[in-house]
């Protein structure tokens, strides 16, 4: 069999990151809409606290548990890609 | 001396000034090639580079501003907040290591690597100007106002003075002296708000629970500031608003030519990744400081009046709330640090600017490619014009809504520049004539919306109602250019690629 090119390597493993990449962004940008859109359409949901005895409320807390999903997949992604491209260095 | 701040906060000022030009002094040295001048030769880290990218957007109104939201609105605070933060997973994913691989100094660089090097240049070149020039004009403005409120100085003196700042910054020490600026910028936010975060719980004895209890009892608005205030009312505007926030910061020029800073791709994802995680800090810490202020700053006489309003505006809000619980001492400190942000954001936007002129268009109109000297040479010049511009521009807005203006920078940057980067860097049938015409239109159809929408036709030109509804254009202006770049470019011939 016919060994592949560096080219063609090159070429699969570029369309891998990018389809990585288009999933990361959409993993992300989803609840942000979401959010945005939530806290202009349906106020009243996210004035109820998130619990009796809470003062914090749905959209607080959904506001900040969105920042803290941000930073943790953006620290995966980069992990994640940054290994990737460290191992095929070594491998070339 | 007739503004806020006192002989102490003065001399903070002068220490600070006096260290960013030692920097300067220092980074000239290491700035005589085109390659250090524009991209500090590659040599920044990504956790610096980090760093140096969240200061550029953390501006003075992501402090200043978004305290001050929180004090008159609450929750709304953290829907602007959070604002600063949603558009960086686009650009870690997408943008940040592409960018590096293919550019050298600019975004355009980025372009003429794939398409027909002249018209694209022209097409980038124009659009970041546009958006520099708005992002810039509205910095002024804003510096104007804070430095005429902090230290008594007139309007006219305190844009002098900062355009005379970003100038020499820039002039002398390029990149390096504009990334160090912000790096140390940014570090000294940081400082400052964990330390007015840390005291403002400790004022309530660690207890997040009494402290909101006390902001509730004390704003006039009471409970309601746990929830969303209607700031965005339909689901057109929270969309378009949405699409600004999450795709503009990958369309602006000052940010985009910082990922050229680091030697690779890999340094490039780190560094996005580090501004990511500060920025998403720097939103818990803003939580704290913004009800803090209310339950704090509410119903004390020494800095709101009795229906409320703080003394010089809800945006002194995080300032005022450094005077009473660190003394004058802390007000000097937090206020030499937001006209420290003020100064490093702006010296990139004139660094930019300047490579813009320079390296984009000035490249393009000459018949054999420019020496460094003569490339550098142009830059500085490009940069004493924009700051003159700068300056210019301020003072004559200076009475002027401004709020549309870094709307514009915004909306513009994610109608005209990201659609062409992001089908440039993932769609290889893009063509130059598709590229160009659908940046073009994108460039056009957001300038006019932004016209004919509320913040202009109604704000500024005085009319009763908008023709377009929306204050941010990007819902129509985004689709728009990249169906006409994608229908041009599957309408014309396949060209073929640069590289």
């Amino acid at each position: 069999m016919k060994p592949l090119s560096n080219a063609t390597l090159a070429d699969a493993r570029e369309r891998r990151l990018a389809r990585l990449a288009w999933w990361f962004t959409a993993l992300a940008v989803t609840p942000c809409f979401s959010y945005i859109l939530t806290m202009s359409l349906a106020p009243r949901a996210m004035a109820v606290p998130i619990s009796s005895t809470s003062l914090v409320t749905c959209g607080l807390a959904l506001g900040l548990a969105l920042a803290v999903f941000l930073v943790t997949v953006a620290l995966i992604y980069t992990r994640r890609v940054n290994r990737l491209e460290r191992e095929e260095a070594r491998q070339r | 001396m007739s503004g806020l701040v006192n002989v102490s906060a003065l001399a903070i000022f002068l220490v600070f000034i006096a260290a960013t030009l030692g920097i300067t002094a220092w980074a000239s040295r290491r700035s005589s090639t085109r390659e250090q001048y524009y991209s500090a030769g590659s040599s920044i880290t990504g956790f610096q580079n980090g760093f140096a990218l969240a200061g550029d957007f953390l501006s003075a109104a992501a402090f200043l501003g978004v305290a001050g939201l929180y004090y008159s609105a609450g929750l709304d605070g953290l829907v602007y907040g959070l604002g600063a933060l949603i558009g960086w997973p686009v650009l870690l994913f997408l943008i940040a290591d592409r960018l590096r691989r293919l550019g050298r100094y600019t975004l355009t660089d980025v372009l003429s690597a794939r398409l027909s090097a002249k018209p694209v240049r022209i097409f980038a070149a124009c659009s970041n100007l546009v958006v520099l020039i708005f992002y810039m004009l509205s910095q002024m403005v804003g510096a104007g106002l804070l430095l005429n409120l902090l230290i008594g100085v007139s309007f006219e003196w305190s844009a002098v003075m900062v355009g005379g700042l970003m100038l020499i910054y820039v002039v002398f020490g390029g990149m390096v002296a504009a990334s160090w600026v912000q790096i140390i910028k940014a570090a000294l936010l940081f400082a400052a708000t964990l330390l007015l975060s840390l005291l403002t719980l400790k004022h309530f004895d660690f207890n997040l629970h009494g402290l909101l209890q006390t902001a509730i009892d004390k704003h006039p608005h009471g409970v309601a500031i746990m929830a969303p205030g209607g700031l965005i009312t339909t689901p057109g505007a929270a969309l378009s608003l949405a699409l600004t926030l999450i795709l503009g910061p990958a369309g602006l020029p000052h940010v985009l030519m910082r990922f050229f800073t680091v030697p690779n791709a890999i340094e490039a994802r780190r560094s996005a990744c580090t501004a990511t995680v500060l920025i998403g800090i720097f939103c818990f810490l803003m939580v704290v400081i913004g009800y803090g202020s209310i339950a704090i700053l509410q119903g004390d006489p020494r800095y709101a009046a009795p229906d409320g309003s703080l003394h010089g505006g809800s945006n002194m809000a995080a300032l005022l709330l450094a005077q009473a619980l660190g003394g004058d001492l802390f007000l000097g400190f937090t206020a030499a640090v937001a006209f420290a942000t003020i100064l490093a954001v702006v010296s990139g936007l004139t660094l930019a600017a300047a490579a813009t002129c320079s390296h984009d268009l000035y490249a393009v109109f000459r018949s054999r490619p420019p020496t460094d000297n003569e490339e550098l040479a142009v830059s500085r010049i490009a940069a004493l014009a924009f700051a003159i511009l700068g300056v210019a521009l301020s003072i004559a807005f200076q009475h002027e809504n401004i709020t549309f203006l870094s709307a514009t920078a915004m909306s513009v940057a994610a109608s005209a520049t990201f659609p062409v980067l992001i089908l440039a860097l993932f769609w290889p049938r893009l063509t130059t004539a598709g590229a160009v015409s659908g940046g073009v239109i994108g460039l056009l159809s957001a300038l006019l919306a932004l016209a004919l929408g509320p913040s202009i036709w109604v704000a500024v030109l005085h009319h009763d109602a908008a023709i377009f509804p929306y204050q941010y254009p990007t819902l129509l202006s985004l689709p728009l250019a990249l169906v006409v770049a994608v229908a041009v470019s599957l309408l014309g011939a396949r060209e073929p690629q640069n590289s």
